[in-house]
């Protein structure tokens, strides 16, 4: 991890060759050139070398569509600032090595400098590291297929090879490596003149390579490159006594990603930043209208006047706001001990502010810039010591009231178990060989989450088809049912350049969740889990079930892409994010939670709707709340007895799972098989012994018996009330029992004897007369007969 | 086919009837679209696929009667295949639709022509689409090929595109003159309920 240190931020702003809005000829738009920067620019957030500024964001301006701004790490003094000071060989060829370095990393990244110039040499504070900055704008454009490089591009650096083939119409060729020209003019010293020579040759094969421009300049006598660097622990002492001296501590200490984050919430956005500097000058759009507008909307004429004028140089942004912001945080703030937390002792007194904070809105939170850089410093902390149980614990618990945005993606993996071991199958799998599903995939990922902006680049299409082909490689069971996409894509935006961790999560996600549900034929799952839905739909809201029964209207018909996808089809990328940060803290009935909080959210309108109206209420999803989806899900899942979410089809994890858990969620669940069929004739869920045993001993249940007065006087359960009429519609004796476990939200549970077909009748009817919380035991008396603790037995 | 009854039709002007409609056809050849267009009067680039199904309604006045489409708008991948009869079941009328550009997907329609005309209500009413003739330059299946099987197979046929909205009006249109205005034929199910009383569509399409 790089700190910010003194580090700003910078803006670099890149035309894009045009606004797009144009048809290709298979009928879809033109990925205009920006949407394909965009794609191609999260190869340069992976970058990670100590001689390059880290390159942070891609933002497509709004006022201007063929405009991106590329943010990236700048410093203040840079190589051409200090070019009359006088330097020994040793410094020259340290600052040679550290060049070539880069650019040999660079190489070997397939990206080319283009830009390679004094003014974009960075001299860091201690005047002996460098960094080159605005080295990846060629690459992001495509080396000006897609962008207007003047001002971008350094031409009396390039190769003479490059040079023609630059200037010329050809595409340009990523994959030969002019690389050493692009340096060899700096390294202006009599010692290294041969070095230089070698490196100007004009036949290329000639020349050297970066590589062996490094081993020289490590080599020769005078310089030992990166070794320099080694510091002593008094040198580090003195460093660390300076950090904390400094002003801004809390600020520098933070990643300079993390920074970034932070930053962008502390103030307005660098595109209107960058326009109210005149940076970016737009002109009246009266003036740029243009003279034609044909068919889609292409145009002609007055194109000179549409055109930006853009500054070419690095602007670089005030981070005051941010500084002042984050002065208010404290080192407890900070910095949290595990050692502590475990022994129980608060290492951070709990701050008014931040109960307060606790409790808004998840959307509030993740704008809160001290909120997020508290969370940002525990998740970072947490994340790096994943290693120890404690503390995935302790992030387990972290997590469960809301997730930072830029350790989602770590925190994810943590909750889905997956390690680096994890990482080695993606690289293992050809996703490039042709596949049965190739042709339902062409047409499926060009229109997969295509509001999100990064899903519509060229990029992430590639990257989406190549996650996809991969997990149908490595589950061979499973087939690739639409919706899939859906369901990959958050694990791919979460992890766009590790395809191999999205892999490993998405794999474990579906394991856990989906169990089985991709299977070539899944209807028995699938019909399992809708009928297991719509009994605990009985179960929580018997008034809403029995309106939709009555209308004909079952969970066959809408809720199909909500559980296939977990959602992923049914909800925006935003709000999905925040519901799978519930999900992967649960076991795997939690998404059934989801769809009851879902059902409740629409209820006012489902409650009085037709059949048509209900349909089309599904269909066209109105605005939820995800905050109240949420909080309702938990509501749910805390008065649903576990052991009601059975399911036969159910995978392994979820029997692992809940073994950590506490009562009544450890309990055991299994319950009798049932066929899908018999279960649809029930209109309400069944509770497992074992739970059922537990309720009665914590008197959390209201116990029905439903046989024969004679068999009820010959033994019991503790504290039931006989009903042996069960036909009957009359409810008067058991008024009161059913009356106070409504109001408390405890199962009124059907105790029968031998007749299974009367318990289920009894429980259809008190659902019918809109009884919420109605369940049956699993197995009747016969299954507890033995349990003597909870039994009244005539003596 | 018995629904076609182009004389005079029982019930007098202003008559409403519901019929249920359902789009069928290999995926991505512009079934969601189509029934867009059709609704909202929109067009998507990206158009989402649709998994199960989705459901529309929309109203379009003839001469002397209202009819209401409640569309269903089905998956088009093969795999979901099990769930169409759940669908087209009790469905008065079918869109087949496929893609001018795409053979496999014409293939796929006679297919699904097949199926409806064994499985469906016998007196159906089924049309085919060759939808995208805005893409009339990368075309493979020809129009009179086309034209020449809905002629054997008793459909209605027009070539559509859900982006210029060409024909899409026209098709709905055309079936519904030819659904049997008046009381209840065939087999319904709990979702059609002639009886109901009507509230009028926003946007329908009265000509």
């Amino acid at each position: 991890m790089r700190k910010l240190e003194n580090a700003k931020f910078g803006a670099i702003v890149v035309r894009g060759v045009e606004e797009g809005g144009r048809t290709c000829i298979n009928g879809l738009p033109f990925v205009s050139p920006a949407i394909r920067m965009l794609g191609r620019f999260q190869k340069l957030k992976s970058l990670k070398h100590d001689n390059l500024c880290a390159c942070l964001d891609l933002i497509r301006c709004r006022s201007a569509s063929n405009l991106v701004i590329v943010i990236t790490e700048v410093h203040s003094t840079r190589l051409c600032d200090i070019l009359n000071n006088s330097f020994s060989p040793k410094v020259i060829q340290n600052f040679g090595y550290q060049i070539a370095d880069a650019l040999y990393y660079l190489h070997s990244q397939n990206i080319l400098h283009s830009n390679l110039s004094l003014s974009n040499i960075i001299v860091l504070d201690d005047g002996k590291r460098l960094r080159l900055s605005n080295y990846g704008t060629s690459f992001v454009a495509n080396y000006g297929a897609d962008a207007d490089l003047s001002g971008h591009s350094t031409v009396f650096a390039f190769s003479p090879e490059r040079f023609i083939q630059e200037t010329s119409t050809l595409p340009s060729q990523k994959k030969t490596m002019f690389g050493p020209w692009e340096s060899s003019y700096f390294v202006e010293d009599e010692t290294i003149s041969a070095i230089l020579y070698d490196c100007l040759k004009v036949n290329p094969r000639r020349r050297h390579r970066m590589r062996e421009m490094m081993n020289k300049l490590k080599n020769s006598d005078a310089c030992d490159g990166k070794d320099s660097f080694v510091t002593t622990i008094p040198e580090m002492k003195e460093t660390i006594k300076e950090l904390h001296d400094q002003k801004s501590w809390q600020f520098t200490s933070f990643s300079i990603e993390d920074a970034y984050f932070l930053w962008r919430l502390c103030g307005a956005t660098p595109e209107n930043i960058l326009l109210r500097n005149s940076v970016i000058k737009l002109k009246p759009p009266l003036t740029t209208l243009p003279s034609i507008v044909i068919e889609d909307f292409t145009i002609f004429g007055n194109e000179k006047k549409r055109q930006f004028f853009v500054a070419s140089s690095i602007f670089i942004f005030a981070d005051c706001n941010l500084k002042s912001k984050l002065s208010e945080l404290s080192v407890k703030d900070l910095k949290t001990s595990l050692e502590l937390s475990k022994l129980g002792v608060k290492s951070v007194e709990p701050d008014l502010s931040d109960v307060h904070l606790a409790n808004l809105a998840v959307i509030v939170k993740e704008k809160d810039a001290l909120y997020q850089a508290k969370r940002m410093s525990l998740l970072r902390h947490l994340v790096s010591a994943k290693g120890f149980n404690e503390a995935k614990d302790f992030l387990k618990s972290t997590v469960r009231q809301d997730n930072p945005p830029v350790y989602r993606n770590a925190a994810w993996s943590v909750l889905l178990d997956v390690d680096d071991s994890d990482n080695f199958l993606f690289w293992s799998l050809n996703t490039l060989q042709p596949h049965p599903s190739d042709r339902q995939l062409d047409v499926d990922i060009p229109r997969c989450h295509q509001y999100e902006e990064m899903m519509t680049s060229p990029a992430a299409h590639a990257a989406l088809r190549r996650l996809l082909k991969a997990w149908l490689l490595t589950n061979e069971r499973y087939v690739y049912w639409q919706g899939c996409d859906s369901l990959a894509a958050p694990f791919l935006l979460l992890n766009f350049n590790r395809p191999e961790t999205a892999l490993a999560c998405l794999n474990e996600f579906i394991k856990r969740y989906l169990h089985d549900f991709f299977l070539k034929d899944n209807s028995a799952i699938i019909q399992e889990y809708l009928t297991v839905f719509n009994h605990l739909l009985a179960y929580v809201d018997a008034p809403l079930y029995s309106h939709l029964a009555e209308l004909g209207f079952f969970p066959e018909l809408y809720a199909i892409p909500w559980f296939l996808t977990c959602f992923a089809h049914v909800l925006p990328m935003h709000k999905l994010l925040h519901i799978w940060d519930q999900v992967l803290l649960h076991d795997s009935s939690f998404p059934l939670f989801v769809g009851l909080a879902l059902m409740r959210q629409l209820r006012p309108k489902l409650i009085i709707a037709s059949f048509n109206d209900a349909i089309l209420l599904f269909s066209d999803l109105p605005d939820l709340s995800i905050e109240k989806i949420v909080s309702c899900s938990h509501r749910f899942r805390s008065i649903v007895p576990p052991s009601c979410t059975f399911r036969v089809h159910d995978g392994p994890w979820t029997e692992k799972r809940i073994a950590n858990e506490v009562e009544p969620f450890n309990l055991n669940r299994t319950l009798i098989a049932m066929t899908v069929a018999e279960l649809k004739e029930m209109n309400c869920p069944r509770i497992s012994s074992p739970e059922f045993i537990w309720r009665v001993t914590q008197k959390q249940i209201c116990v029905i018996d439903i046989r024969l007065s004679s068999e009820f006087a010959r033994g019991c359960v503790v504290g039931s009330v006989n009903y042996p009429s069960a036909s009957r519609k009359q409810l008067k004796s058991i008024a009161n029992a059913l009356k106070t476990a409504t109001r408390q939200a405890y199962p009124i549970c059907i105790v029968w004897g031998k007749d299974h077909k009367t318990a289920i009748k009894f429980g259809a009817m008190l659902v019918r007369i809109g009884r919420n919380y109605v369940c049956i035991l699993d197995g009747g008396f016969e299954s507890i007969r033995d349990e003597r603790t909870i039994l009244d037995v005539a003596h | 086919m018995a629904a076609r009854n182009t004389g005079a039709r029982p019930g007098g002007p202003n008559k409403t009837c519901q019929f249920k409609l359902v789009l069928l056809g290999e995926s991505a050849v512009g079934k969601s679209s189509l029934v867009l267009r059709f609704v909202k009067g929109q067009f998507h680039e990206y158009q989402e696929s649709t998994i199960g199904a989705a459901f529309l309604t929309q109203t379009v006045c003839l001469d002397d009667a209202t009819v209401k489409f409640e569309i269903w708008d089905t998956a088009g991948q093969e795999r979901y295949h099990s769930l169409a009869p759940m669908y087209y079941r009790g469905a008065q009328a079918a869109i087949v639709v496929y893609d001018i550009t795409n053979q496999e997907s014409f293939q796929k329609a006679k297919n699904w022509v097949k199926e409806l005309q064994r499985q469906a209500s016998p007196n159906i009413v089924m049309a085919l689409a060759g939808n995208k003739a805005d893409m009339a330059n990368k075309r493979v299946v020809e129009y009179e090929e086309a034209q020449a099987y809905a002629e054997e197979n008793a459909l209605l046929f027009m070539e559509t595109s859900a982006k210029t909205s060409m024909n899409v009006n026209d098709i709905f249109m055309a079936i519904a003159k030819k659904l049997p205005i008046g009381p209840p034929q065939g087999e319904t199910t709990g979702t059609v309920d002639m009886n109901q009383p009507q509230q009028q569509q926003k946007g329908s399409c009265c000509k």
